[in-house]
């Protein structure tokens, strides 16, 4: 689903849309939804990076695979996996049969 | 015999890693369609050759697929694939989650559910002397891009110390 949201924005920035609206031959809209998808795809690995949304969750969300999801955590310097807490509290079932 | 049920995240490490022959060879491991769908179907679509590889050991029934009849009420920061891993854990009995998703693991945590990380199946092949220690170093060094710092620290370090049950 789709949903118009109305937003302001500093003078400033709209050079800097156009620019780029002209560089890629797009349009401002799209070029705008550029930047916000980048900064959403930044925050949802971070909370992807600190177990507050699972990674499945994040692929909804941003459109990708769970591949894609490594692979960008992977660019960003950041490993999803469990906490060391965690992984002792697997072991402890392991060793607890 | 333990009977894993996966996420995506732990196929996709356990592929990444060489494991996940032998595991489906000495355990049964299960996925619902919806991990199918996003290890395999979305994989395939964006060109990850692990995806054909997953296919391949469903093709072959080492991994099988089995679908939840009563979905549960999950939490909303899990995705489709944790829900239905979760709601297929009740409806088979005696089994194992195996994930290593971080905010699908404080659920299982939360319910009492048993859970092991990808891998500590690494490190249970070794103690149940299915693999030895060489080779239980060599798949846990292919899994290292992908898990914790600390997490391989500790796992390596167990799988050195001969842990026995």
């Amino acid at each position: 689903m789709v949903v118009v949201y109305p937003m302001k924005l500093r003078e400033e920035i709209i050079p800097l849309i156009e620019l780029k609206s002209k560089e890629e031959h797009t349009n401002k809209a799209i070029v705008l939804k550029q930047f916000l998808y980048k900064g959403l795809e930044n925050y949802v690995i971070e909370l992807v990076n600190r177990g507050r949304l699972s990674i499945g969750k994040a692929a909804e969300i941003l459109d990708l695979s769970i591949y894609d999801i490594h692979e960008i955590a992977k660019s960003k310097g950041l490993k999803l996996s469990a906490t060391r807490e965690q992984r002792q509290k697997s072991k402890e079932y392991l060793l607890n049969k | 015999m333990y009977k894993f049920i996966l996420d995506a995240d732990a196929l996709i490490k356990l592929t990444k890693s060489g494991i996940l022959e032998d595991v489906c060879h000495h355990y049964t491991c299960i996925i619902t369609t919806e991990i199918k769908n996003e290890c395999v179907d979305e994989g395939k679509k964006r060109l990850y050759k692990d995806a054909l590889k997953i296919e391949e050991f469903i093709n072959k029934n080492l991994l099988k697929i089995i679908d939840f009849k009563k979905a549960r009420k999950i939490k909303e920061n899990l995705g489709k694939g944790e829900t239905s891993t979760a709601s297929l854990y009740f409806q088979e009995k005696n089994s194992i989650v195996v994930t290593d998703d971080s905010a699908f693991i404080k659920y299982l945590e939360e319910n009492n559910i048993k859970f092991f990380v990808p891998a500590d199946l690494i490190l249970l092949m070794k103690i149940s002397n299915k693999i030895d220690k060489k080779t239980a170093l060599n798949y846990l060094d292919k899994m290292k891009g992908f898990i914790k710092k600390e997490a391989y620290d500790d796992v390596k370090k167990d799988i050195k110390e001969d842990l026995k049950w």
